[in-house]
């Protein structure tokens, strides 16, 4: 698994290959974002600058999990930080769905 | 519902059916409000679906529909809707039965109206129109709660046809709605649908919980922290989530919860489990991990250990400058064009180094191979410089193109070049955005195209700042804000807190009041005229004043480059005193240095890591500290100008022909004087002349020269000279004589000094020192030739060294007072008078006599009475002259003889005339006229001088 090509979504801050994104999508975000077969929403949804690697098994039991805010999400791995953010109209129509988007490079801190 | 529609609405209903055009247009009317709704709603819980495709409808119920009371019932129409969305989702078929369930409450209309819809339901399965029906509805019932029977009436009569006929209409538009949707519509509209059904599936927080609220506890699992080989954290982590994938239906799955690793802690990777026997299964067998050395994170360091900082990067903008940090354009300046899709490259501007092939054809030639190729490439890189299309075209026809000719584009062997600067995509990873501090001339570089619109000084100033946004200031500088809310207040700082600067305000409103600002929205004030120093960049220490601001650029004249610099009022400093860079290495301004054996030079002006100079030759020219040998020190060299004066360094002087220069003497060196005079522009104001061709104007601390008034009239007038001596009480001066030293070989006896007593001889002679040889000791020391005592040949007699060199003749003691002062001075007066000077210091033994009559016949009458002081025994031994040992005597015979009368005979007739005689040695340049004095002591002054001082000595001697 090559880095260079490795993404993390924007949203949930799942790590996986770009191609991966492009044929299974996000398994966490696909119903807000279709990232599936659409390699322009890959590109704009997911970041390929990220850090700090998370191998997450059990994020219901997980502390991490819930501090990363990742807890209902998949199991997988994860970043810490994901460098970048969702277009603008893109958090908008999260917004219309009642999803709060919180970037995850740091810049929000609660 | 306005006026004007219950009018259409009324009409057909109380005439029956009247025209065709009219009912239908009654039912059409009915229905469009429907359709706003529609899409209102649509609005609201859906995407505006057809907002497009019934815009026109839509206009024109919006100008039949007033505002009205429509808005309350819309209102409450969406929040029924919501309730009913939310059915929806999962079970549309119970629609209906909603509906009912609400419309139940509604009075016996609605119920009604019901089986119409019912009807409808059976042709038009679609979810929109169930909220049709129901506005329809509410408008029916806002209508009717309005004019109660009629509707009542028309409803019962039109019922079918009317009926029909909308229904009709409304299966043609949806048809034409859906057949008008395009595909993407669609699409949205589903996923639309889907979304909303599947947001359940999104399972992120909707709420958001304060991440305080999240802090651990210790029912939380427990982080142990392992340490592993740097660098392989994050394949450890992937293996460990393999190794979790593949057993987790195994009998013995992972524990873990989860494991993680943070690009801050290298080294370590962290593990999440209840318990640590979980974590070293985990661990078991995974390379680079030392599951020995773990430690149990304690809880407050969780978080700490998943802390997301802002990332401290500079944000990358189009015009922002970077530098590069490796490759042929390491540390290059480059402007950011644009920025790729994804964040990762940078496509940037900068200055291109070829060598349009040199490097190449050298290589061929040369055959090397491509290890020496490359390093070869490394060691030298062309310089940087615009892009040449000729020379790239002259170099490599094949690789060149033209793009278009108007914007000067090119790609010359696989890169792009717009306007000169090479245009290229960079890893962002290989760039330096932080610090850049790009310099006033790299900048430029950037600007010297003609179609660009000159320096964006804006960005330039963003990127300045951001390097060294504080450090700038200091209290007491004026400063201004610039931006921010308040903008165009001033004052001085007070104190600087970090990025907060405390400026006590000077604008009228906030006059006094302390002020907090952050350093960036700052920036250094200055007026016209004000003296600064540059404190930072190329012209550092260069001192000058203010003669041009913009924003934040300042244009200062140096003080002593006389030339305009132009830097940032952040590199400016108030500054009191002139001069700027003045010195470099060991060398200053103005020092006489060596360059090379037959030339010296002077240095005008210190650079930052060179010296301007002006040689000997005349000529300016820059070199280098390494190109000095030594500095020249010859603070003492003094030359004769043109009227044969003295001149020394520091002495001012002028040029008598040529450009007329004056100046200071800052060296004299051989027959050259190099001059500095402030108001000179050339050369800093210094340059060279030759002695003989200056006069001396003033000389240095008053000291007087002859040059204005003729010859020193102080040092011949012996009157002065008594005078001047008898306050500076000067020991004697040893007169000199030529030839071998006599005193060599001698035997002496030390008078003074820690060896006073001690016999030597003489074994070697300066002037004023004798190397002694003792006799008692094995040693030879030196003194001073005065505490000696000659030890006569004659016998045991010491004679003080004036006496033993002195001419056996003068020290004869029977010879008559008067003969000898007139015979010391005689020989010396006319020595000096006779038309060489020389000769009378070499001839005679006496210098005084040599010099001055003056001093001969003062030296004369003197040193016997300062011997006594000094050497009373020795003189008393001697017997010749009892009277002067007896100092009682001598004060009054000497003071009040010698000097008053002198004074007077000096003002009355000495100094007049000879002053106003046309030449201006009369007495020197008239062999006759000076010596005739002596003949005749009734004529001249200073016979008349010396005579007074004889005669009253001689008085009081005898």
């Amino acid at each position: 698994m090559s880095s260079r090509t490795e993404r993390a979504c924007l949203v949930c801050g799942i790590v996986r290959t770009f191609n991966a994104f492009c044929e299974q999508g996000c398994p966490n975000c696909d119903s807000l974002l279709n990232l599936q077969n659409s390699e322009e929403n890959v590109h704009a949804c997911t970041s390929p600058s990220f850090e700090g690697l998370v191998a997450m098994s059990e994020p219901e039991k997980s502390w991490v999990a819930r501090w990363l805010r990742i807890d209902g999400f998949q199991p997988g791995t994860y970043a810490v930080k994901v460098n970048g953010r969702l277009p603008e109209e893109i958090v908008q129509s999260l917004d219309a769905q009642g999803v709060k988007y919180r970037p995850r490079d740091g810049s929000v801190q609660d | 519902m306005s006026a004007l529609e219950n009018m259409f609405d009324s009409d057909p209903e109380e005439d029956g059916v009247r025209h065709e055009g009219q009912q239908r247009e009654q039912p059409r009317q009915r229905e469009e409000p429907r359709e706003v709704d529609h899409d209102d709603e649509g609005e609201d819980s859906d995407d505006a679906v057809n907002s497009a495709a019934h815009g026109g409808e839509r206009s024109r119920v919006g100008a039949v529909e007033g505002a009205g009371g429509d808005r309350d019932d819309d209102r409450d129409e969406d929040d029924e809707d919501d309730e009913d969305e939310e059915d929806e989702e999962d079970e549309e078929d119970e629609d209906d039965e909603d509906d009912e369930g609400d419309d139940d409450d509604v009075d016996g209309t609605r119920r009604r109206k019901r089986p119409r819809r019912e009807r409808r339901n059976q042709f038009l399965d679609v979810e929109a129109e169930v909220d049709e029906d129901e506005e329809e509805l509410e408008e029916d019932e806002d209508e009717l709660g309005r004019e109660d029977g009629f509707i009542q009436d028309e409803g019962h009569e039109g019922d079918f046809e009317r009926v029909d006929d909308r229904l009709h209409r409304e299966v043609d538009r949806q048809r034409a709605a859906i057949a008008e949707a395009d595909a993407e519509r669609l699409a949205s509209e589903y996923r639309e649908k889907y979304g909303r059904s599947a947001a359940s599936k999104y399972r992120g927080e909707m709420n958001v919980v304060p991440q305080r609220l999240l802090v651990p506890s210790v029912k939380d699992p427990n982080i142990w922290g392992v340490r592993c080989k740097p660098g392989k954290e994050k394949a450890i982590v992937r293996t460990i989530w393999r190794k979790k994938t593949s057993l987790q239906y195994s009998n013995h799955p992972l524990e873990v919860l989860s494991a993680f690793q943070r690009d801050n802690f290298s080294g370590y990777v962290y593990l999440e489990a209840r318990k640590m026997a979980d974590v070293e299964y985990a661990l078991n067998g995974i390379v680079n991990v030392y599951a020995r050395q773990m430690i149990l994170v304690p809880i407050p360091e969780y978080t700490d250990l998943l802390r997301v900082n802002k990332g401290s990067d500079v944000e990358l903008i189009p015009g922002s400058y970077v530098r590069i940090k490796r490759g042929k354009y390491q540390g290059d300046l480059a402007v950011v064009e644009d920025l790729s899709e994804n964040g990762l490259e940078a496509q940037l501007k900068l200055v291109p180094r070829l060598d349009y092939g040199r490097t190449q054809e050298i290589l061929g030639q040369a055959g090397i191979d491509g290890k020496r190729k490359r390093a070869a490439k490394l060691s030298s890189r062309p310089a940087a410089r615009l892009f040449s299309p000729m020379e790239a075209r002259m170099s490599d026809p094949k690789n060149w193109q033209q793009r278009q000719a108007k914007d000067n584009h090119y790609i010359f062997q696989g890169e792009e070049y717009i306007n000169g600067y090479l245009i290229k995509d960079f890893r962002i990873s290989h760039l330096i955005t932080e610090n850049v501090e790009p310099t006033l001339e790299e900048v430029t570089k950037f600007s010297s195209t003609a179609d660009d619109e000159g320096i964006d000084l804006q960005s330039l100033a963003q990127s300045l700042k951001q390097a060294s946004a504080n450090g700038t200031f200091q209290p007491g500088d004026h400063v201004e804000v610039h931006e921010g809310e308040q903008t165009g207040v001033y004052g001085r700082v007070v104190s600087i807190d970090r990025d907060i600067v405390s400026i006590r305000a000077e604008t009228d409103g906030l006059k006094g009041q302390l002020v907090e600002i952050p350093s960036n929205s700052l920036r250094k004030k200055f007026n016209q005229g004000d003296h600064v120093r540059v404190i930072g960049g190329k012209y550092k220490d260069e001192t000058g004043m203010v003669v041009r601001i913009k924003d934040d650029v300042v244009t200062i004249i140096g003080d002593l480059s006389m030339a305009e610099i132009t830097v940032f009022s952040k590199d400016l400093k108030e500054a009191s005193d002139i001069g700027g860079r003045n010195s470099l290495g060991k060398y200053q301004i103005h020092d006489l240095v060596q360059l090379s054996a037959n030339n010296v030079a002077c240095i005008i002006k210190v650079e930052r890591d060179a010296f301007r100079v002006l040689d000997i030759n005349g000529i300016a020219q820059t070199i280098l500290p390494s190109a000095i040998t030594m500095k020249v020190d010859n603070k003492f060299s003094f030359a004769t100008d043109r009227n044969g004066s003295e001149i020394r360094v520091g002495d001012t002087v002028k040029e008598t022909d040529g450009e007329g220069r004056h100046g200071v003497i800052l060296h004299i060196y051989r027959t050259h004087a190099f001059l500095h005079d402030r108001s000179q522009n050339e050369n800093a104001g210094v340059s060279l002349v030759r002695t003989r061709n200056v006069t001396a104007i003033a000389a240095k601390g008053g000291r007087i020269t002859g040059s204005s008034n003729g010859p020193d009239l102080a040092k011949m007038n012996p009157k002065m000279l008594v005078g001047g001596n008898q306050q500076g009480m000067l020991p004697p001066t040893i007169p000199r004589q030529g030839g071998r030293d006599r005193t060599i070989g001698q035997t002496v006896k030390v008078r003074q000094g820690p060896y006073k007593g001690l016999l030597g001889i003489v074994k070697d002679a300066t002037d004023t020192v004798a190397r002694i040889e003792l006799h008692s000791k094995s040693k030879i020391i030196s003194i001073e030739k005065t505490k000696l005592g000659f030890v006569d040949s004659r016998g045991n007699k010491t004679v003080s060294y004036e006496e033993f060199i002195t001419p056996k003749k003068f020290l004869n003691g029977n010879v008559a007072p008067m003969p000898q002062y007139q015979g010391a001075a005689t020989p010396s007066w006319h020595g000096g008078q006779t038309p060489a000077r020389t000769p009378a210091w070499a001839t005679s033994g006496d210098s005084h006599g040599g010099r001055t009559p003056a001093w001969a016949a003062g030296d004369g009458g003197r040193t016997p009475a300062w011997s006594a002081s000094s050497r009373t025994p020795a003189w008393s031994a001697g017997g010749k002259t009892p009277a002067y040992g007896s100092s009682g005597n001598r004060t009054p015979a000497w003071n009040p003889g010698a000097r008053t009368p002198g004074r007077s005979t000096w003002d009355a007739g000495g100094r007049t005339p000879r002053q106003d005689s046309g030449t201006r040695t009369p007495a020197w340049n008239d062999e006759s006229s000076a010596r005739t004095p002596w003949e005749d002591p009734s004529y001249g002054r200073t016979p008349g001088v010396s005579i007074v001082v004889q005669s009253s000595i001689y008085v009081v001697g005898y």
